[in-house]
């Protein structure tokens, strides 16, 4: 069953940011919303999360999701592996939670970490115990509020893979906010632009390009990216 | 290191400034009657650890400040933390939380003297003092948990309970912490207070009392003393335990 946002009304006091919005989120593939900072990406996530609700409209079919946000977030008064253990612990018992926790940090490549307080981690491996817990989750659907934009770019290609490689171990579907069109062509299996307050999808592409088309040198994606740039570009006039 | 060594040397010479000042006073008085001297004090004081009225005077005490804490410490968390999480519950404790902490110590002595037995004057008494003071330092920790934390424990549907073990009451600790510091010296205070009014068979107020009864002025000091010394040993043993959590990074 699609997820399914129908006719959605959202304000902040005055601030209209969704009216009469529809939008419809397939439980497979990688699914990349882009637009302008402040048109509403975060708080598509939170509703579909649950964190926010409507004031009109109707989300259909809302499964539980996992999450990853622009830090980390990590609990800084427990372990990488309490981090990961947490949030699973409600839903398998304790050596199952804690099986599954070591295995996902395995596959961020956090072995040897397990027993760290985040402080004693760089950014980079902060965030890779998030995409643990995000992963770790039994969720349908990750949602991915740009949780890579404040790494430098060798850093952020790196997470990016590593986000790949992992939907590939343990496949699910993702929902990743950016404003960032090479992001959303690096990552997405389909992308939907939108413009600001309130939002409105201005383009909604699938992306068809090989793994090698995707990547940042090559021309293939050079070209998407000027499509997707000039949807982009009156939302940011 | 060289830091630490000295202002350890400006305490010494801080003590020895406050002990020379005594000291002086006393001469210029010249009545033992009216005002020891350190040395006459620290004397009585040595022969008070030997009286047999001291140790269950001491423990029983140490007792009631135990217990008058770990009464307020339950009531504190289960009122905080609804208040911390909840402006109208802020609002709808406020006044009864103003008529206690306004109310004067001795006037709470003398009611319980009116409700309760000797025993339990002196605990009731210290509950009623820094229950509320407890109680803030838990609503302030609730406030302070960082709101990314709480979006995050939502978003993952955390029952009430980890809500409650992974992310308030770690970041209530600090404030926990501080707020039985500061409740623990002010514990003190109050029971002995009460315990003067109410004369328990065994407590430190009861010894104060009847040395002064006596006009025994060494003794009521070395009675006072043991107090001092009483409750400057539980916030140091509290201000370890505050600074082990802190080098251990980890506050919960």
């Amino acid at each position: 069953m699609d997820l399914s946002l129908e006719n959605i009304d959202f304000s902040y006091g005055e601030e209209s940011l969704f009216s009469n919005f529809s939008f419809t989120v397939t439980l497979s593939g990688v699914h990349a919303v882009l637009g302008p900072s402040g048109c509403g990406k975060t708080t598509l996530l939170h509703l579909i999360a649950g964190l926010r609700q409507p004031s009109a409209g109707e989300i259909k079919n809302r499964p539980s999701v996992g999450y990853l946000f622009q830090e980390p977030r990590l609990l800084p008064w427990r372990t990488v592996t309490q981090n990961v253990e947490i949030p699973i612990s409600q839903v398998f018992g304790e050596n199952e939670a804690r099986k599954r926790a070591l295995r996902f940090l395995d596959l961020v490549g956090l072995s040897g970490k397990e027993n760290a307080y985040p402080e004693k981690l760089s950014g980079g491996q902060r965030q890779r115990a998030a995409m643990a817990r995000a992963f770790a989750y039994p969720a349908p659907l990750i949602l991915l509020d740009e949780p890579f934009q404040s790494l430098d770019l060798p850093l952020r290609l790196q997470l990016m893979d590593l986000f790949k490689k992992l939907l590939i171990v343990e496949p699910r579907a993702a929902v990743i906010v950016t404003h960032d069109p090479r992001e959303a062509i690096y990552l997405a299996d389909r992308v939907a632009v939108l413009s600001g307050k309130p939002a409105q999808v201005v383009l909604d592409e699938r992306i068809t390009l090989s793994l090698t088309e995707r990547a940042y040198s090559s021309s293939a994606a050079a070209e998407l990216e000027a499509t997707l740039f000039a949807a982009l570009t009156p939302a940011f006039l | 290191m060289k830091g630490k060594t000295n202002s350890a040397v400006w305490t010494i010479l801080g003590i020895l400034a406050v002990a020379l000042g005594w000291e002086f006073a006393a001469r210029s008085l010249g009545s033992e009657l009216i005002l020891p001297g350190p040395l006459p004090v620290a004397r009585r004081f040595l022969t008070l650890l030997t009286d047999p009225r001291f140790p269950p005077a001491v423990g029983a005490s140490l007792l009631r400040v135990i217990y008058g804490f770990l009464l307020a410490l339950p009531a504190a968390l289960l009122i905080g933390v609804p208040a911390g999480l909840d402006a109208r519950a802020r609002a709808f404790i406020r006044p009864l939380f103003s008529v206690i902490s306004s109310t004067p110590v001795l006037s709470i002595i003398l009611i319980a003297l009116l409700w309760f037995g000797p025993d339990r004057v002196p605990v009731f008494t210290s509950f009623l003092m820094i229950f509320p003071v407890l109680t803030g330092n838990v609503m302030e920790g609730v406030r302070s948990t960082d709101p990314r934390l709480v979006e995050f424990a939502h978003a993952y549907r955390f029952s009430r309970k980890d809500l409650f073990a992974h992310l308030y009451l770690p970041s209530i600790m600090p404030y926990l912490l501080a707020g039985t510091r500061s409740s623990l010296a002010l514990s003190w205070k109050v029971v002995v207070a009460a315990e003067v009014l109410s004369q328990p068979a065994r407590a430190l107020g009861t010894g104060m009392q009847a040395a002064k009864a006596q006009l025994e002025t060494t003794e009521l000091f070395a009675w006072t003393a043991a107090a001092v010394i009483l409750a400057a040993t539980t916030d140091v043993i509290l201000s370890i335990i505050v600074k082990r959590r802190r080098a251990h990074g980890s506050l919960a």
